[in-house]
């Protein structure tokens, strides 16, 4: 992350409040242990259960390294963001980078999670990971920017 | 990544320990194949100390169990976390791939 403390982080301090945090990240796969430590960290203070925390996680390092990695397609330094919002019901993550325009929910390969050994192909398994892991999640292309919203509900 | 080989029972033993994720999956990978080339029988990998695993860490795995079933050689998983087991089903890699409560159970179902 470019900066050195999250930016805009709010701590609750009620029932029904919301928490927020955005971190500020470089195209860089070194930044992805950083942001996984901040979350963990956010996570913890918001008092995620075990297995939510773990599938949150995982499924923002999907995005995040396809970000990473994919996005832009020069050397160049760029800089994207993650925001994420938790309060008693859900938590909300969304991912924002200028990079070129790409949906995740359309254009990565979908798995054949029933084919054998031999014919399993090695694609498409972090987009699934997403799809399958989250309750919701939503593409939209706006401002010249690729935005992907995770939602992960606590369960009843 | 340092992946502790260890022969048991005539089979390659192999504990990788902490993440795979998108960062060193290719290290794990390089590593693992490195320490099977020249096994000349099965392979176990106790993913007992393995914290967590992301898409780009089963890839890795995927390629390592295909390697195997090429040679005709055994290779079985053991000792995965909850969250692991989660991740496997939900890749239906445990349909592909050999997977043991226990290391004890991973070796004799590949030993010779």
């Amino acid at each position: 992350m470019s900066s050195d403390e999250p930016v805009g982080q709010d701590r609750p301090d009620a029932n029904d409040s919301t928490a927020k945090a955005t971190f500020r990240l470089l195209n860089n796969t070194d930044e992805m242990a950083r942001l996984d430590r901040a979350v963990d960290e956010f996570g913890q203070a918001e008092q995620w259960p075990e297995q939510m925390s773990y599938h949150i996680k995982l499924a923002l390092e999907e995005v995040v390294m396809n970000v990473i990695n994919y996005a832009y397609d020069d050397d160049d330094d760029h800089e994207f963001e993650v925001r994420v919002e938790s309060n008693r019901e859900h938590v909300v993550i969304d991912i924002i980078d200028d990079g070129q325009p790409f949906d995740p929910l359309q254009e990565a390969a979908t798995p054949d999670v029933e084919a054998s050994l031999e014919a399993r192909s090695i694609g498409g398994l972090g987009v699934f990971f997403v799809k399958t892991l989250m309750d919701e999640v939503e593409y939209r292309r706006e401002n010249d920017c690729n935005r992907l919203t995770l939602t992960k509900r606590y369960q009843e | 990544m340092n992946v502790n080989p260890e022969q048991a029972n005539g089979v390659l033993v192999l504990k990788p320990e902490g993440r795979i994720d998108g960062q060193n999956a290719s290290d794990f990978q390089s590593s693992v194949m490195e320490a099977i080339a020249d096994a000349q029988g099965a392979v176990v990998a106790d993913l007992g100390s393995i914290s967590y695993i992301s898409s780009a860490g089963l890839r890795a795995i995927l390629l390592v169990a295909k390697t195997m079933r090429q040679r005709n050689a055994g290779f079985a998983l053991c000792s995965l976390s909850e969250q692991i087991d989660e991740v496997f089903r939900i890749s239906g890699f445990d349909k592909i791939i050999a997977v043991h409560g226990t290391r004890a159970d991973a070796i004799a179902s590949v030993a010779g």
